[in-house]
């Protein structure tokens, strides 16, 4: 599904290159769930950027589903981004003047979804995360674990093929955290490909492959072995 | 740091350019008011005028009065000290053996100089010498190129010689009588008999009254003394206090109306908008900026700072930006008052030395420390120190509100400002392009010496065979600022009792064909040998004497029994502010000194070239002086035309002021919505949906602003219509075009900080947490 090859990131400071990401190639099959590792200012949130295409590598190639994302045009890219892609941030970056079910609802508008489908799916997944009696509430007045399943909510309401995630329990407690991972991996064997960045060992383990980052390289790639769960 | 000077200079400069053309209008205020002011005596000066009140129901005030009038007042009114008579001003040529200019020429009585007092540069001023002059120092410059003329000899109109006695020093900005020579009065008058009768109105007469006189008692006893004076007289005599006939000296249906004071309210009021509008930038940019200095506050307050400390230290810093902005301000205005003064004729100059205009200039920066300071401050201040540090108050609703508020307030005061502007400018178009029943566009006005009216037919025989001229007439005034009226007029069937009055002019043979007046009933003159007894009228006039079929009836005034023997229809002897007067026209070659010269089509150049050709003949002193009629037909709304670009000027001004601000508004909104606008961009919107949802926000306050604003401007301009008997409709059109170019300008804007913001990088947006 996702293909990169040969892929650089840098900065071009005044006497020197800084590489963010060098030589990048990474292949993920659809139904993966895969965790990037690695210590801080390692790469990790940048490459994630870079396959959820918010930021351009600066050299390499990109492919999505065979589409060879640096050659098309920018308004097919977006598009592409808008169907295979959703976010989940460690700061949840809920829109703070909307309401929950507003929230959730962004997505949909930005897709063009019609009114009544819009309802009907929103319902769905206030449903999915129990927040039905939280939907009129403002995302101050929630705790940061439902504010971040909010945010997921949010982030697969628009059925992306791939959940990208930056530290999505970063910012909150353990017994949280459990609840998150433990939708992640249901989504996961609901058939979404998944890529998350993380510092936690428990968290990765949720996942099936982990790849460890170190100073912009890919330095180990393996799977997780089932039974540590 | 960086936006926090943008956010200082949009702070600073957008209030000093507020300040910088209300200060310029402060200033002409001031000079306006300043007007005559000089004259010690000013509180004592009056002007006598009358109010002529006629059985049509038509009043007029005029400072016309019977030239008798003076010596006899001084004489019957014991409250009066000394009265004084001057004509009108006159243009003539003042020349010596080797210079000659055009000047104003008053003749007045000694007392003038002792009611005025006009600062004597040398010499001693008398006027009781029958051929003394008492020249200014600029004429005096103009005409010798020297201030010591006092001895000198000029001659007036290349006739009369007149000794140089002294010599004044009149600031012509500063007068509202304007003269260049001064010459005695009494000669003029016992030369002209037609000014000795009590029925005749054609001097201006000033008196000074004696030490704590109340003048409203003056004028209950001299009310009637014309009509004691003259039986059926229609004027009613009263005093004007001289110190206010500049600003307010104009009447209509003998309540002040008109003046210059209408003018200086209009712009007044524009300058107090402009100061509110910068004042609300002030405001705007502060409060949004709080949010900023929210932390500091906070910070400050834990520290254990009080309110009060906090709201000092806050209007402190909004006081030195006040004190910077005028500062600023000063520079604008010297920078910009060369061109103020050559737009309009006023010459403004920023009264320095005037203590009231400097406590002005405090009364400014205070107000507007005030208005611009006391909000923001109290509600910095007013911040609950935890609730800052934790970083709530960025929800702010209540001063997002009040921002909003002022936002409309701000765009309401540029739509009225661009609506008034855009119609103004429309209504002058169409007063200068309305076809007035005469040809104005193909007239000149030719101004040679008097001689040339001894040889007039054959100069016209000549003339009208040279190149490219077709017509040419004389007549007594300019027909389209007809100021000659009487009441004298006699018709078969006239009620003895009525007064009423007709504009009349003179006029010389062609006249109707040269000014292009057509003739709708009856004929014009066509040279039979009755035609000097036929009167050619208007259907005003027809329809005031009660004529059914005015031609062939029986007319006479002024010793001439004649008849009407033609009509004339839509033709606008004055200015489209009024309505058509009843005009009559009297042919009477010999009593004209006006010549008007009808050129052929496109022909102006070769017109006036041939009458260059003969011009020395009939003139050797005087310089060849024209004028062309539509100039003088623009003329007409000068007042209009300054009011108008003046108008323009701040309108563009409080543009870009209102635009300043919502620059500043917009770039801090925009800052406020990066992480949410990076959202939105990661969840899939296009830039145009941020750019359209940037804008919804601003165009809902525009809307509100709109809704606000037309019914205001519309309620002000059907008041200013009213001064206009042919006017524009007030259409719908002008109000929408208003309100979008308020509604361009404003999106324009913010859709600067949009489009920078819907195409920043959502990555940076998110990634500081």
């Amino acid at each position: 599904m996702i293909e990169i090859k040969d892929l650089d990131k840098y900065i071009d400071a005044k006497f020197q290159r800084l590489f963010l990401l060098k030589a990048i190639d990474l292949k993920v099959e659809k139904g993966d769930f895969l965790t990037i590792m690695g210590p801080s200012g390692a790469g990790k949130s940048t490459l994630l950027n870079i396959i959820g295409m918010l930021d351009n590598a600066s050299s390499g190639k990109y492919l999505l589903d065979n589409n060879d994302i640096y050659t098309l045009k920018s308004k097919k890219q977006s598009e592409l981004a808008k169907n295979y892609f959703g976010f989940v941030f460690q700061a949840y970056h809920l829109i703070d003047e909307l309401t929950v079910y507003e929230n959730i609802e962004t997505p949909l508008l930005y897709r063009k979804v019609p009114g009544k489908e819009r309802k009907a799916l929103v319902a769905e997944m206030l449903d999915r995360f129990n927040m039905v009696a939280k939907k009129d509430l403002f995302p101050n007045q929630l705790s940061g674990g439902q504010q971040q399943l909010v945010g997921v909510a949010r982030a697969i309401i628009g059925k992306p093929k791939v959940l990208l995630a930056d530290e999505p329990t970063g910012n909150l407690h353990s017994k949280q955290a459990a609840e998150v991972m433990n939708i992640f991996r249901e989504l996961n064997e609901e058939g979404t490909t998944i890529v998350q960045v993380t510092h936690d060992e428990h968290n990765a383990s949720y996942g099936k492959r982990i790849i460890e980052l170190a100073d912009g390289a890919i330095e180990r790639d393996y799977l997780v072995e089932r039974e540590k769960v | 740091m960086k936006k926090n000077k943008m956010f200082s200079f949009i702070n600073i400069f957008g209030l000093a350019i507020g300040l910088a053309f209300s200060l310029m209008v402060f200033a002409w205020v001031h000079n306006m008011y300043s007007v005559d002011k000089f004259h010690s005596n000013i509180d004592r000066i009056y002007q006598v005028m009358e109010h002529q009140t006629y059985s049509d129901g038509n009043i007029l005030t005029t400072r016309a009065t019977p030239g008798v009038l003076g010596p006899e007042f001084e004489k019957e009114v014991p409250e009066v000290e000394l009265a004084a008579r001057a004509t009108w001003d006159y243009n003539m040529i003042s020349s010596t053996d080797d210079n000659s200019v055009r000047q104003v020429i008053r003749f007045t009585d000694p007392n003038f100089l002792k009611i005025f007092s006009f600062p004597v540069l040398e010499g001693f001023p008398s006027l009781n010498e029958p051929n003394e002059a008492v020249i200014t120092k600029k004429a005096a410059l103009e005409l010798f190129n020297s201030v010591n003329v006092v001895g000198k000899t000029m001659t007036l109109n290349g006739s009369e010689d007149y000794k140089i006695s002294a010599v004044l020093d009149l600031d012509k900005s500063k007068s509202s009588i304007d003269f260049d020579v001064l010459v005695p009065f009494q000669p003029y008058y016992d030369h002209n008999q037609w000014m000795h009768t009590w029925g005749n109105n054609n001097t201006l007469c000033y008196v000074l009254l004696k030490e704590n006189v109340d003048y409203n008692i003056v004028n209950s006893k001299i009310s009637d003394f014309i009509k004691k004076r003259v039986e059926g007289s229609v004027v009613d005599l009263f005093l004007y206090p001289f110190k206010d006939i500049f600003l307010k000296g104009s009447f209509r249906r003998k309540v002040e109306k008109g003046g210059q004071i209408e003018n200086l309210k209009i712009f007044i009021v524009i300058a107090v908008f402009l100061l509110i509008i910068a004042c609300i930038n002030f405001m705007n940019l502060s409060t949004a900026q709080s949010v900023k200095k929210a932390k500091e506050t906070g910070i400050r307050k834990v520290i254990g700072a009080s309110r009060i400390s906090l709201i000092r230290n806050y209007l402190f810093t909004t006081l030195i930006y006040a004190v910077l902005a005028v500062v600023a301000g000063l520079v604008l205005v010297e920078l910009m008052l060369p061109y103020f003064n050559s737009i309009s004729p006023l010459e403004v100059e920023v009264p320095y030395d005037s203590l009231i205009f400097w406590i002005g200039v405090v009364s400014i920066v205070l107000i507007t420390t005030l208005m611009s300071g006391i909000y923001p401050a109290i509600y910095l201040s007013n911040f609950k120190a935890v609730s800052i540090l934790k970083g709530k108050i960025e929800k702010g609703k209540s001063a997002l509100r009040f921002r909003q508020l002022l936002v409309v307030v701000q765009f309401s005061l540029s739509i009225i400002l661009i609506t008034g502007t855009i119609f103004t400018h429309n209504q002058l178009k169409y007063m200068r392009n309305k076809n007035i029943g005469m040809d104005k566009d193909r007239i000149i006005f030719y101004y040679p010496h008097q001689s040339l009216f001894k040889k007039f037919d054959s100069w016209k025989n000549e003339i009208e065979k040279l190149p490219g001229i077709e017509l040419v007439t004389r007549s007594d005034q300019s027909p389209i600022r007809v100021a000659n009226n009487t009441g004298d007029p006699v018709w078969e069937g006239k009620n003895p009792d009525d007064h009423v009055i007709f504009d009349v002019v003179r006029v010389g043979e062609d006249f109707t064909e040269t000014v292009g007046i057509k003739i709708s009933k009856g004929r014009s003159w066509d040279g039979r040998a009755t035609d000097s007894l036929g009167f050619v009228i208007n259907d005003e006039a027809a329809k005031l004497m009660g004529m059914k079929n005015p031609v062939g009836e029986k007319l006479s005034f002024w010793g001439k029994n004649g008849t009407v023997i033609g009509v004339f229809e839509g033709v606008h002897t004055g200015s489209l502010r009024g309505p058509i007067a009843p005009t009559i026209l009297n042919y009477d070659p010999l009593n004209t000194w006006r010549v008007l010269v009808k050129f052929e089509p496109f022909q102006e150049e070769a017109a006036l070239a041939s009458l260059q050709s003969l011009h020395s003949e009939f003139d050797k002193v005087g310089p060849f002086e024209y004028s062309f009629m539509h100039d003088e037909y623009d003329n007409l709304y000068k007042n209009e035309e300054i009011v108008g670009k003046l108008a323009g000027v701040f309108t563009i001004v409080a543009i870009i002021i209102s635009c300043l601000g919502l620059f500043g508004l917009a770039s801090f909104s925009a800052e406020q919505r990066t992480k949410e606008i990076g959202i939105r961009k990661v969840l899939g919107s296009s830039v145009n949906s941020i750019v359209f949802s940037f804008n919804a926000s601003f165009i809902k306050l525009l809307i509100i602003s709109t809704i606000i604003a037309v019914p205001i401007i519309y309620f002000i301009l059907d008041i200013w219509l009213n001064d206009f008997t042919y006017h524009l409709p007030l259409k719908a059109s002008i109000f929408i075009l208003g309100s979008i170019s308020a509604f361009l300008v404003a999106i324009i804007t913010v859709s600067y900080h949009a489009l920078k913001a819907a195409h920043a990088n959502p990555v940076n947006a998110l990634k500081n947490d």
